[in-house]
Parts: C-alpha cells; structure tokens; sequence
C-alpha cells in the first residue's frame, strides 16, 4: 500500500524525482524486483498459502465442494472425527509407524555412516554410498511393485529369507500385525540412504584435528564414538530425528500401493496399515467428506508445524552441514 | 584390529548389494522367462527376454504415459529454473521493499505440511479448473524454494560489476540474468534441475488425486492402476516398472556424485 | 565525446555522507584523473558520471545537456573495471559485442565494428578465445575493447590497472594514453596511484573524505598543493611537513619549530614582510620536498640539522631517512652520500622551495590576499 501512495505523490517523471535520491530509483527497483518474484509469488500464493488458509476456513464450515451453501459449525467436525473408531485407529497406526520407524532408522542411518565414513577414503567408497541412496530417489510405485513381490508369502524372497534362518514363515501384507511392519521395511529401504548421506555430511563437519587428536590418544572403536562422533553428531542426530518423523508422518505413497488392489484396499487389511495420511485421503476423495477431511488435516497441519519449528530452530542454530 | 577391518571391507560390499537387490530384480523379472517370479530358488542371472518390455512398450499405452511423464517432467524443469532465477536474483541484488518478507515466504514454503495442504489444494484446483490438465501437474511445482535460494546463493558470488557493465551498456535486467547470471551459475542449474527432475518423474500422490484422466496420467499412476488390474501379470508390470526406472537409474548413474552432495547441503525436505 | 559538468552534486549514503556538494567541469577530450585514498569518493564521483549512482543533490551535464536524470545506457559512457568485468563464459568477441547485440544493431555491423577495434588494441587473433585464456594485459585491452566498440562519448576507467604488475602497469600506461591521444574521447579515470595519476593526465583532481581538495594540471599540484594533504600524497617519500609557529624576531619573524623550540629560524625580509600579513605569532606548518635539500638558490636557504639513519640507493639516486631532533626527515639526492650514520648534517632548502600552510592545513598563498579568517 505504501508503494502505491508514493507512487501517486511522486511521479517517477517529475524532475524532483531522481534528486530526493530515492522515491524515483527506489520505487523503480522496488518494481523491478516484484516482477522478478511475481511468477513464483503467485505460484506459492496459489497453491500453497491459499490452501493453507482455506484449510482454516473449510474445517469450521460443514461444506461441500459442488454446493455455494456452507454453513458455520465451530468445532463441529472436530467433535464427528472424534466419534469415529477409524480416527482414533489412524492416528494410533500413524504414531506406532513413527514411533518404530523413526529409530530404527536413525540407528541404521548413524551405523552406515560410520561405516561408509571409512569407506570413503578407500577405492569405491563413493560406489558404496550411491547404492545405498539410490532407493531414495527411486519412483516409489515401481519400486513398491517388487516389494509386493517380496513380501508374497508363497513365493517371495522375504519369506524364502525367514525359511533359510529357520525362522516361521509370515503373511506379510496380508496379515493385520506384519502389513505396517513390512512397509517399515520398504521405507526403511527407500529412505535410510538420505538420512545417512546427512550423518555423513554431519561427520565431514568434524574437524580433523579433533578425530586425530583422539586416535593419538589411543581412542578407537566403540570408545572413538563414544567420546568423539557421538557428542560432535548431537545435533544432526536431533535434526535427523525429527526430520525423519515430519517424512513418516505423511507417508502415503508406499502404504498405498503397498496395501493396495487385493489386499483389502489400501489402509488394510482391517485398516492395520490406515495411518493420517491415508485416512484423510481416503475421507476427502473417495467419500467426498471434505469438512471432516480438513479437520483431520488441520490436527495433522499443526502436529507436523510444531516439528517443522522445532527442526527449524535446531538447523538454525547449528549449521553444520552446509 | 584385522578382523574388524575385514568385516567392514565385507559390510561395505554386501550392504550396497542388498540395496541394489530389489531394483535388480526387477530388471531380472521384467527379462527372465514367463514365470520366473515363481520359481524357488529364485533366478538370479537375467535372460534378457526383451519380448515383454517391447510389448509393454508397443501394445499398450504406455508411450502415452511415458508420453505424459516426460513432459511433465521438462515443463517443469524449465519453469522451476525460469522462476528460481528470477526470483533468486531479485533476493541477491535488489534491495526492493518486501525483500525479507518475500524471504520469509520462500522458506514458509517448505514448512508446510504437504499431506494437510492436499484437500484445500484440491479445492482451488478444482475452482481454478485445473483438474483433469497437464497445468495442474506442472504449474504448481512450478516454483520450488530450494532452487531459489540455490540461485541466490550463486548470484550473489558473481561480481557486482558483471551487472553494472550490462546496465552501461544497455543490456536488460531479464536479458542479463539468462545470458549472463545464469550460466555463471551452472552448479545451481544442475542441481535444480536434476532435483526437480527425480521429484517430477516420481511424482504419484498429486496426480492420483488431482486426475483421473488416463490422458494426462503419468507413468507412476498408471502403474498403479496396471498393478491393481493385473496383478499377476508379473512380467509385464516388472517391464512397465523397469520403463519408470530406467531414466531415474541412468541419470543417477552419470550424477549421483552431483545428487548426493545436492541432497547433503541442499534439500533438506525431501519427502519420502 | 562530450564535456562534462558537476552542478552542486552531492551523494549521501542513507545518512552517510561519500561526496560532499561539488561543482566540476571537464571540457570535451580531457583526460582527467581522479586520485586519492580508498573510501574518499573518487568511485563514487565516476559512478555517478556513469549513472550506476543517482546524485542526492545537484545536476550533472554533459554537452550542457542534464543527465542525471536519464539511466546508464542512455548517457552513452564506456566504462572499464578494476576487475575487467569481462563474462568468463563468453568469447572475446560475444563479451564484445554483447551490449551492441542488446541494442539491435545489424549483426554484419557489429561484427566489423568488434574487428575494427581489435585491430587497434591488437587483440584480433584473440576474438574466438575466452577470457580464461588471456594475460592480464590482455583481458585489459578487452574491456578497453568493448567500452570503445560503443563509440563512447566519455570514458570511464575505475583502477583499470592495479590488478596488473608494474612492467605491464607502465606499458599499459602508456598505451591507454595512447589510445586517447588517437580518439580524443573525454576521459576520467579513476586510481589510487599519485604516479599513474601525474603521468597520465592533463588535470588531476585530488578527493579526499568525499571533498575535492584540488583540481589543477600535474605541474600546478606538484607545485603549489591547496593543502598538507595534496602535499603530502604526491612525490615519493612525500614531502616533510615540520609544525611550529611565526614568532617575532628582532626586526623580523622567525620559525619555531614545536620539536624543536630552542632552534628559532629567521625568515628572510621579502617572506616576513609578507608573512606578517598572513599569520602573526600563530601556529603554521613549513614543508619541503625531499628532493629541495641542497639545491642551489639565488636567494637566502632555511639551515636544520639532520641525522641520517637509513640510506636506500635507487640507483639514479639515493633516498636518505633521518631525523631531526625526534622529527622525521627524508631526502632524496643524486649526489652519493657520505656512508656515516648518526652524524650531525647541516642542511640547506632554498626558502623559495619552502611551502607554507595555515593551522588547519590548508596552503599560505602569499601572492593572494590575505584570508578573512586570520584577519579577525
């Protein structure tokens, strides 16, 4: 608003303009640099901040799509999720996935760094540590496809795996204790890479001089990381953590195709795999209940913001890895 | 001493092979013989029966996803660095009013949930009459914070009296940042590009919801909807899987040097 | 090509004052320099000749005509950088003809033009190579290249040589005044260096704390500095500068020097005479130039004594450091000196090669009248 005052006042033509040494040349920078943000400006506006508001407006109106009408009801959706056993169910998968995934994830992530720290220096170091990130940028569907395929308990490799350490044979994706289980697996494959390429990077950030310092001392193994690589990856540690749970806390992709097509639907079998994401998608486009959908993503919105703050404060304060 | 070096050498061997299992399975299936999933003990060497992927390839619509996918991919390829580079000049060099604000944006971004965002979003879409296009897979990624401030940041090396030069001589702000700003700051065009590239490629959520025309599908969707429809048809969805892997496998092949340090310090975010 | 002039122009930085209002003419095909130390508002002036910087205050004309007002392009300056500005990624002759491209000129046009003046800086057998690959000298015919396939009307050179060593500084020295000579284009160049500023221009303009302290040919500034500070930043060593203060003296003045109270120096009739009009029993500063010691005078010479410390030989001639009492003194002579330190010198300066400066430094022009200040 102030720009479009000064505007008014001060003509950029107006011989007074270019003397004041500002309104002139600063509202013509200040025209330029909008142009320059525009296209992405409105992209975000568009498609990220709207929504973000919507989402507000949405959750307290009982509100259809295809109709204008939308009346006021508070708290109202709230109160009907409340009502519904699916919800709760949701939200107690979504917390057991994270809260085993996380970190078990974390652990393998920190384990392969270590190991692969080592491994860098050595010939085919860098071979190594590309194999075990590539998952993460692999498509999730195709890669799901041979998971599936993994997880078949007549023919698949997971089972034949269990057999050859004498261990029972499971259903897999088809049993209501194992489904969410085996798409901790898959995730654990798809993502471990990115979390270990980060403690890696957390491990380049230690200087030198402190590893070399230990290692004079006679520090090695498991006393080397006790007193060096454990106190100096706090940090990243926490950064990891939370960063892993904000990622699992909005998996959709795998769980979907994952538990998909004949296994009951995705979510199942008996909605042991129907975690946050996968209800509010369900609720929103398959039963067209948006209001209720909204109110379920509003509890996720604020859960996954209070992490994202979190990490945010933490990566701000310790700017180790860049 | 030794004993614990040689266990790492052997971990460092056979952890990465684990890893790569999967995918060379897939590449086993999609080329072994008619029946090969089945067979225990599992096949291991490839038979290269190239028969499948060629029908999947000729028979069915997958040119036309694959069609899809690739433009798709390069539309958003080519937006995300026309606005990054904009908008992370405007942030480097021009002190306009707003600039901290617009700042603050650009990071905001990346803290939103994308999982709550997804009914609203839907919402504007649909009011937007986007649903159902190739604009609503592409526009929407169209700008993308991480290349922004990976811009900014090789921008703001370049000498202020690149840009200076150009003003005497007449050369325009936008003629400036592509001739001259961009290619200066060729590690950030790699970098966005090649993120930009694995995130448009494996795109599935956003399609799954925002279409359902199997005229804009991409290649992810359409496996997914193959995968419920013929789900024991193994050869052919390993071959359709393969062909949705192919390009993530070969362009990582030749970068992931590049992509691996471009994740490390730069995407931070990614979503699983 | 085109004059060049300053109307009351200041320049403020937020509240930070780089360029204090100034009035400034430079006629159509000078070459003018702009010296003094980093952080005076040499750049700035040349910025806001160039239309990088707009004037807080005043007017700036070229030809009579304004131009503050009118952005970079439009002015139709050429400018060279300290670092060349030359775009590593392009071609010698894409960096050429980078900004005529901008300004839709045929292409066959452009082409000849960026042929014609790599002819003239012998850089044509460079034009398919990229900057990467060329000297240093090299690179600075390039961006002289390219400001001159614009035809500029003035010609902007910020430091243009001080990435450079010194053989190739010289050389190129006279190369750029070469080139001037040829074209005539007005030319302000900016540097830090007293030498480069001396050997090239036809006036220099000595800045200093965002103030010009005096515009005047090589000669007259060399000659008869406006203040200690212009004083001192021209000639190497520079030139001594001794406080002290005009004390009466039987019929006439004499010098006191502060370090040095008990040494009085009777001033010759004819300067006392006039120096009396100027200051009375007040604080003054007398310099002189190292290379004045000794030289044959006509007239009556200022007596100090002087203790050599260091001697440094230059070849041509020898630069001796000392002192008097605990004031540094230098000398530079042509005759060898005697090789025995700590020894008691008497030296002699010719008291027409004696400057004079007020108190707040600024020079005692005994030719003009008297200052309005000292009066009161």
């Amino acid at each position: 608003m102030a720009q479009a005052r000064s505007l008014t006042q001060n003509p950029p033509q107006s011989a007074s303009a270019a003397r004041s040494d500002s309104w002139g040349t600063r509202i013509k920078t200040s025209i330029l640099g909008y142009g320059l943000i525009l296209p992405s400006l409105l992209v975000f506006l568009t498609f990220f901040y709207g929504p973000a508001i919507f989402l507000a407006y949405i959750a307290f109106f009982h509100w259809n799509i295809f109709s204008a009408n939308s009346t006021f009801v508070g708290l109202g959706n709230f109160l009907k999720l409340f009502h519904q056993p699916v919800f709760w169910q949701s939200l107690l998968n979504t917390a057991y996935y994270v809260v085993v995934l996380v970190p078990v994830t974390a652990l393998l992530a920190l384990a392969l760094a270590l190991l692969l720290r080592e491994g860098l220096s050595r010939r085919g170091g860098g071979i190594s540590r590309a194999f075990i990130f590539l998952p993460h940028v692999t498509p999730v569907v195709a890669t799901s496809i041979i998971w599936v395929w993994i997880f078949n308990p007549q023919f698949g490799l997971a089972n034949t795996v269990l057999h050859f350490l004498h261990l029972p044979a499971l259903n897999w994706l088809e049993s209501v204790h194992w489904a969410l289980p085996s798409v901790m697996v898959y995730t654990l494959w798809h993502s471990v890479g990115l979390y270990t390429v980060l403690f890696l990077a957390g491990l380049a950030s230690i200087p030198r001089s402190v590893i070399e310092a230990a290692t004079t001392d006679g520090a090695h193994g498991w006393r080397m990381f006790k007193r060096v690589f454990w106190p100096m990856l706090g940090p990243i540690t926490f950064f990891v953590v939370v960063l892993a749970s904000i990622n699992t806390m909005q998996t959709f992709s795998q769980i979907y195709t994952l538990t998909g097509g004949p296994h009951g639907g995705a979510g199942g079998p008996a909605f042991s795999t129907t975690t946050d994401s996968l209800l509010i998608y369900q609720t929103a486009f398959l039963y067209l209940h948006f209001s209720l959908a909204s109110a379920m993503s509003i509890i996720l919105f604020i859960l996954i913001m209070t992490l994202t703050l979190i990490q945010k404060w933490v990566a701000d304060r310790f700017v180790f890895y860049r | 001493m030794r004993n614990a070096f040689r266990l790492r050498t052997l971990l460092l061997i056979v952890l990465p092979v684990l890893f790569f299992i999967p995918i060379y399975w897939t590449f086993v299936i999609a080329v072994g013989y008619h029946g090969a999933a089945y067979h225990l003990p599992p096949v291991w060497t490839p038979l290269f029966h190239w028969g499948p992927i060629i029908y999947v390839l000729t028979h069915t619509h997958w040119p036309r996803y694959v069609f899809n996918t690739v433009g798709i991919t390069a539309a958003t390829i080519v937006l995300v660095l026309f606005t990054s580079a904009l908008a992370g000049y405007a942030l480097a060099e021009i002190p306009f009013k707003g600039h901290s604000l617009y700042f603050l944006l650009v990071i905001g971004v990346m803290m939103l949930p994308q999982q709550a965002l997804l009914v609203p979003q839907y919402v504007v879409l649909f009011h937007l009459h986007m649903l159902n296009t190739y604009a609503a897979m592409v526009i929407p990624f169209a700008a993308n914070s991480s290349s922004i401030f990976l811009f900014r940041q090789f921008f703001k090396k370049i000498p202020v009296s690149f840009h200076e030069i150009a003003r005497i001589e007449g050369v325009s702000t936008l003629r400036y940042i592509f001739r001259v700003a961009m290619p200066l700051a060729k590690p950030a065009v790699a970098t966005s590009v090649l993120l930009t590239f694995i995130a448009a490629w494996n795109q599935f959520q956003w399609p799954l919801i925002m279409t359902n025309s199997p005229q804009i599908q991409p290649i992810e969707l359409a496996l997914s909807h193959y995968m419920q429809t013929y789900e024991a048809n193994w050869r052919e969805l390993a071959s359709a899987a393969l062909i949705a892997l192919s390009p993530i496998l070969i362009v990582f092949a030749f970068t992931q040097k590049h992509i691996v340090q471009a994740v490390a310090g730069g995407d931070l975010n990614a979503k699983d | 090509m085109a004059s060049i002039e300053f109307r009351n122009v200041s320049k403020m930085f937020g509240s930070q004052r780089v360029l204090a209002p100034t009035h400034l003419g430079i006629p159509n095909g000078e070459f003018f320099t702009v010296v003094g130390p980093s952080g005076s508002g040499k750049s700035t002036l040349l910025r806001l000749i160039a239309g990088l910087e707009v004037p807080s205050t005043g007017e700036i004309l070229f030809d009579g005509e304004r131009v503050d007002n009118k952005p970079a392009y439009s002015r139709n300056v050429g400018m060279v950088f300290q670092n060349y500005a030359i775009y590593p990624h392009m071609t010698i002759s894409q960096n050429m003809s980078f900004g005529l491209e901008a300004q839709k000129i045929p292409k066959a046009q452009i082409n000849q033009k960026v042929k014609e003046v790599a002819k003239i800086l012998e850089i044509d057998g460079l034009l398919a190579k990229r900057p990467g690959q060329l000297s240093g000298g090299q690179k600075q015919r390039v961006a002289l290249g390219r400001a001159l396939v614009r035809n500029p009307r003035v010609f902007l050179m910020d430091e243009p040589l001080s990435n450079l060593d010194t053989q190739l500084r010289e050389r190129m020295r006279k190369e750029i005044r070469l080139l001037h000579e040829t074209f005539q284009i007005t030319t302000v160049y900016v540097t830090h260096d007293q030498t480069e500023a001396m050997t090239m221009a036809d006036r220099i303009c000595v800045v200093n704390g965002g103030e010009i302290q005096q515009i005047g040919t090589p000669e007259d500034i060399y000659q008869h500095p406006a203040n200690i500070f212009v004083a001192k930043f021209f000639g190497s060593p520079a030139m001594n500068v001794i406080a002290g203060r005009l004390v009466p003296y039987k019929e006439t003045l004499a010098f006191e020097p502060e370090h040095d109270p008990e040494r009085l120096s009777p001033l010759p009739a004819d300067l006392a005479a006039r120096g009396r009009e100027h200051v009375l029993d007040g604080p003054v500063f007398l310099g002189f130039r190292p290379e004045a010691v000794g030289q044959e005078t006509s007239g009556t010479a200022w007596e100090i004594p002087f203790v050599p410390v260091t001697i440094e030989s230059l070849g041509s001639h020898y630069q001796i450091h000392g002192q008097w009492c605990d004031q540094p003194i230098s000398l530079s002579t042509s005759i060898r000196p005697v090789r025995e330190r700590h020894k008691v010198l008497n030296l002699l300066i010719p008291w027409t090669d004696v400057h004079w400066f007020y108190e707040d430094g600024s020079r005692i022009n005994f030719a003009a009248p008297v200052r309005v200040r000292q009066e009161a």
